[in-house]
């Protein structure tokens, strides 16, 4: 009876500790991986859900960089929209974050955050009872996403001997392969092809909320319509390991480093190298573009009541 | 405890059997000023040499301050006296939004008529009521451009057809039932096109005279066809619309109809996504009329 108690008491203890041990950081691999990069929203209470027409309230918004990639001063930049700026008093120029936007890593698990102030609006049109409106904001920023796959260089004749140390079979893509931006790498397989050539097809998906374009694009560029359609859904695409690698990025010359367009949001581009031994090794990947995303929030703004 | 249960019950069922007086909203279908004649204010039948008194209900469903007068006449010629034709003014606030519910004025006016006479033989006649006012309404939904046609069209069509609530459509005599909006992109940005549907409501008439200058440009009969409403279509912040059937802000109602289309557009250039309220400012003058038969019997026929 008294050996059962102690088991008992010893099982639950267990379950304490099992139970008290800290969160881990989501970290199991090279990369804590996500589909986050640099978020935007409004401040609270900036602007209200709720003001008169002659009150002047602040408009700020804070940019969050949740994703694995580094932005130095000014990178990012945010800008109002969505309303008749004019009748706001608004600017509707891009306004860069003051700081760096460090993503996230070994030493700061969070990410970086920075405010941007818009200044204060203040509607200067006549409002009869109330009005709704949807302020909106959005930021422009250049990201990479990187990626660190294993995969398998065997020729045929390793394979077909049995002499393979790999296999080239299953997916590549793991946990924690690919760095947190929210264009993405989500499957990298590989196939045999000739007698030494090995083909790997890399999936890029934008798995964000926003829209994705061509790298070195000015944020400023993406307001003209024009722009905007010529570079939309267009990521850079950069391998650096097996240093060999080639790819067919359609619009130039058999390369590893070349622009690949997305389609429904999604492409696979094939690349090969040549297998001379059989040997495992880092698929190398860097993803370029510039990402554009948005947040609103919903505004009423009710008719003076000092006239 | 099923006592307490049925007492929360009953509460309960009270509480959702009010005819919810005052709930609504200012907007909606056109309306405007409601007349009614009070009960036996006047009778149906009356006696010759009896006086006649008219009691009328005035209730204004609109937006718009009624600051007016209201008469009341007969159609009878003033041979056998009886009904003349009398105002008095009328003064009625329009319906305004408070909280979840709308405040509406409503008075009542009396009216003494000295008794018909000399009256041979039965007759019929009908008690008019009208009351004519001015009615200035800006109405208009959010509409939302962006700067590419085909893109994002589930937050913003470029081709939308707005009704109902989304319409933000004042309630006054006339006001507007529909708004189509297109998106045509142009050289150098986008123009924002606009099919404005506007009713007027089913009681009363638009009133309103021609100026010279419409008269002469399409003809004499035109003032018997048409009557002018003020119109100014304006995309908040952004300038005003360019309305074909508009000339000099006025358009030319046709009195045989209840609805009618404005054609308006704007050239907004290269712009950013917006959500922007469309302004559509009317004035008019509207006349609300209310008929009561009534029969004056002779009296020496029934003796």
């Amino acid at each position: 009876m008294k050996k059962s108690y102690i088991f008992i008491i010893f099982l639950v203890s267990l379950l304490i500790i099992a139970g008290c041990k800290k969160e881990g950081t989501g970290k199991t691999g090279t990369f804590f991986g996500g589909v986050d990069g640099v978020s935007i929203e409004f401040e609270k209470l900036s602007p209200p859900s709720k003001f008169e027409q002659d009150d002047s309230v602040s408009i700020q918004t804070i940019l969050k960089n949740k994703g694995e990639f580094d932005l130095q001063s000014g990178k990012a930049k945010a800008k109002i929209f969505g309303i008749n700026l004019n009748t706001f008093g608004l600017t509707d120029q891009y306004k860069g974050s003051a700081g760096p936007l460090r993503g996230r890593g070994e030493f700061s698990d969070q990410g970086g955050e920075q405010v941007l102030d818009f200044g204060n609006a203040r509607y200067n049109q006549p409002i009869i009872n109330s009005q709704d409106f949807t302020i909106r904001a959005k930021v422009c920023y250049p990201y990479q996403t990187k990626g660190l796959v294993n995969v398998c260089i065997t020729p045929l004749i390793a394979k077909e001997s049995g002499k393979e140390v790999c296999s080239v079979e299953e997916q590549k893509v793991k946990k924690g392969d690919i760095s947190s931006g929210p264009v993405q790498i989500t499957s990298v397989t590989e196939e045999i092809r000739g007698s030494d050539q090995v083909r790997f097809n890399i999936e890029i998906q934008n798995q964000g909320k926003g829209d994705v374009f061509m790298p070195e694009i000015e944020c400023e560029k993406l307001e003209e319509a024009t722009a905007r359609v010529a570079n939309k859904d267009k990521v850079e695409v950069h391998i650096l390991n097996p240093a060999d690698v080639q790819c067919d990025f359609r619009t130039s010359d058999l390369t590893n480093r070349g622009i690949v367009e997305l389609v429904g949001g999604k492409q696979v581009v094939s690349c090969f190298t040549t297998a001379r031994d059989s040997y495992e090794d880092k698929l190398n990947i860097r993803l370029n573009y510039v990402y554009l995303d948005e947040t609103s929030v919903p505004v009423t703004i009710f008719e003076s009541t000092t006239k | 405890m099923k006592r307490i249960l049925i007492v929360f019950l009953l509460i309960f069922i009270i509480g959702c059997g009010q005819p919810g007086q005052g709930r609504g909203k200012i907007t909606g279908e056109p309306d405007g000023l409601q007349i009614s004649f009070l009960p036996l204010q006047p009778a149906s039948s009356l006696r010759e040499n009896q006086d006649v008194n008219v009691g009328l209900e005035l209730v204004n469903n609109g937006v718009c301050d009624i600051s007016s007068e209201v008469c009341v006449t007969d159609t009878l010629s003033s041979v056998w006296a009886g009904v003349e034709e009398q105002c008095t003014s009328l003064e009625l606030r329009g319906i305004e939004q408070v909280g979840e519910g709308v405040t509406k004025d409503s008075t009542t006016k009396q009216f003494s008529f000295p008794a018909y006479r000399g009256v041979d033989r039965d007759l019929s006649t009908s008690i008019i009521a009208k009351s004519k006012y001015n009615c200035d309404i800006t109405a208009g939904p959010q509409l939302c451009v962006k700067p590419l046609v085909g893109q994002k069209e589930k937050e913003c069509p470029s081709f939308e057809k707005i009704t109902g609530d989304k319409l933000r459509a004042t309630i006054a005599p006339i006001t507007l039932v529909g708004v189509d909006k297109q998106l045509v992109p142009e050289q150098g940005g986008i123009k924002l096109v606009v099919a404005i549907t506007l009713k007027k409501m089913g009681a009363g008439e638009i009133k309103g005279e021609l100026d010279e200058s419409t008269i002469n440009k399409k003809g004499s009969s035109s003032a018997l066809r048409y009557v002018p409403v003020r119109v100014e279509v304006d995309y908040r912040g952004y300038g005003s619309l360019e309305c074909r059937e508009l000339e000099n802000g006025i358009f030319l109602w046709r009195k045989d109809k209840d609805q009618e289309i404005l054609n308006c557009e704007i050239f907004l250039g290269s712009i950013d996504y917006v959500e922007n309220p469309l302004d559509i400012k009317l004035g008019y003058e509207y006349e609300v009329s209310q008929m009561m038969p009534i029969q004056i019997l002779d009296v020496d026929k029934q003796r």
